[in-house]
């Protein structure tokens, strides 16, 4: 059965982001630095960038809550699908954000494979639901 | 209850008769393809030689009706898990004339969505699952054109100069349905939302020279897909003149669709029965033949 195009809008970042897995893992030979402490500082601050920016974001929707196309989006029963999609953004930055922080434990030596497959995992899943939130905001933003 | 006539013209090579004659031999749960009519399903069907019958329903998302009475407050009307509550329309295929008679329900099943149901249970019943590309794609479901009176085809035919075409469209924005549908946020957002753009108005005029004209065969196209999409359509008319100092004519085809209001016995549940319904259609569909109204 061919999937909806709303079903595809459901999950494509966790597609995404499983592809993208695949792709280090095959393609990118699983590269990971061997003391990531750089690498993980800067991840804390892209990630709270990002997950502000959402935060951000939220508010601004809430903000036009009353304007006639969200009134519409509201009446359609989709108000609930895009704060999922808030939701999940802001989760998946979070989520990978404690990952990142839960690295500093390995302070100064290459961490086990699982925590480099969930770093990467994260990484990607992260970076699309921002993009999913990022493209429907601006949409939405046109009509208000 | 209104009941609206159309001509039935099939793509390829299976015939409307035999596409829901094997729909009605899947289960009910089955009958259902996803796609532009996801939800609605064939519901009832009946052979009957010359006449063939059937029911499409689909769920009524959103609000729904309630139990009333002069001393009573509007109460719910309880439905239990699993359910919702639906909407049917009735049609009927007569074999002779290729002309397909429509129950008009404004909340149920409209013929464009049928349209796309039956193409999509086409490109099943042939064992694909997408629309082919190019040329092949046309050789499923049926097109459906408008029956006009008699009075107004001639008109039209006489039309030697059509000058102008002129048609207004509602585009009533996103529904529950889209949700239902499976429409993507995204997608839903690429439409015009707001309630300022709720029609839409496209006006076809020939060049102002006075001997200039559209192409005929090019507007009775526009006129045949018009009309089969009427629900969305707000007005449509045409203008043009018979010769070139004639005066120029406007005809209203949504005024020119064949049409008739029956009434409808309702039921104890607020519903017209089958029966009743399907007999409408037949005698709608008698009333025009004899008046060679259809042929």
């Amino acid at each position: 059965m061919k999937p909806t195009p709303l079903a595809l809008e459901k999950i494509w970042p966790y597609l995404a982001a499983a592809l993208g897995l695949a792709g280090w893992w095959y393609l990118g030979e699983m590269r990971f630095p061997e003391a990531p402490d750089n690498l993980l500082a800067a991840t804390g601050n892209t990630v709270a960038v990002l997950v502000g920016f959402l935060a951000a974001s939220k508010a601004i929707v809430l903000s036009i809550s009353e304007s006639r196309v969200f009134e519409r989006l509201k009446a359609a029963g989709y108000n609930d699908l895009l704060f999922a999609y808030f939701y999940q953004g802001i989760a998946a930055g979070i989520a990978f954000l404690a990952i990142s922080i839960f690295g500093f434990f390995y302070s100064n030596k290459a961490p086990p494979d699982w925590y480099k497959f969930t770093w990467v995992y994260l990484a990607f899943l992260s970076f699309f639901c921002f993009i999913r939130v990022v493209k429907i905001l601006f949409k939405l933003l046109r009509w208000v | 209850m209104k009941i609206l006539a159309y001509r039935v013209h099939q793509h390829g090579d299976v015939t409307f008769p035999e596409l829901l004659s094997a729909l009605s031999n899947l289960p009910i749960a089955e009958r259902v393809f996803e796609g532009k009519a996801s939800g609605l399903r064939l519901e009832d069907f009946r052979d009957e030689g010359d006449h063939v019958y059937a029911d499409f329903a689909v769920k009524r998302f959103g609000h729904g009706p309630g139990r009333i009475s002069d001393n009573e407050r509007i109460a719910e009307i309880a439905l239990a898990p699993g359910e919702s509550f639906g909407e049917d329309t009735g049609v009927l295929f007569h074999r002779p004339t290729a002309s397909l008679i429509v129950q008009y329900n404004h909340v149920g099943p409209r013929l464009t969505r049928i349209q796309h149901y039956l193409y999509a249970a086409h490109l099943q019943a042939d064992g694909r699952r997408r629309k082919p590309r190019g040329a092949a794609g046309q050789a499923y479901g049926f097109g459906m054109g408008a029956i006009l009176k008699p009075g107004a085809v001639q008109k039209i035919r006489d039309m030697g100069l059509v000058r102008e075409f002129e048609f207004e469209i509602a585009m009533p924005g996103v529904g529950r349905a889209d949700l239902a549908a499976g429409r993507s946020l995204s997608a839903v957002l690429d439409a015009p939302l707001p309630d300022g753009i709720e029609r839409l108005r496209i006006a076809m005029v020939a060049n102002s020279s006075r001997d200039s004209h559209m192409d005929r065969n090019a507007v009775m196209g526009f006129i045949n897909d018009l009309l089969a999409a009427r629900q969305i359509v707000q007005s449509a008319n045409v203008k043009g003149r018979e010769f070139d100092l004639a005066k120029t004519e406007d005809l209203s085809l949504l005024d020119e669709q064949l049409d008739i209001e029956l009434e409808v016995r309702v039921g104890a549940g607020g519903r017209a029965a089958q029966a009743d319904r399907w007999r409408a259609l037949q005698v709608a569909l008698d009333g025009w033949l004899q008046n060679g109204d259809i042929a």
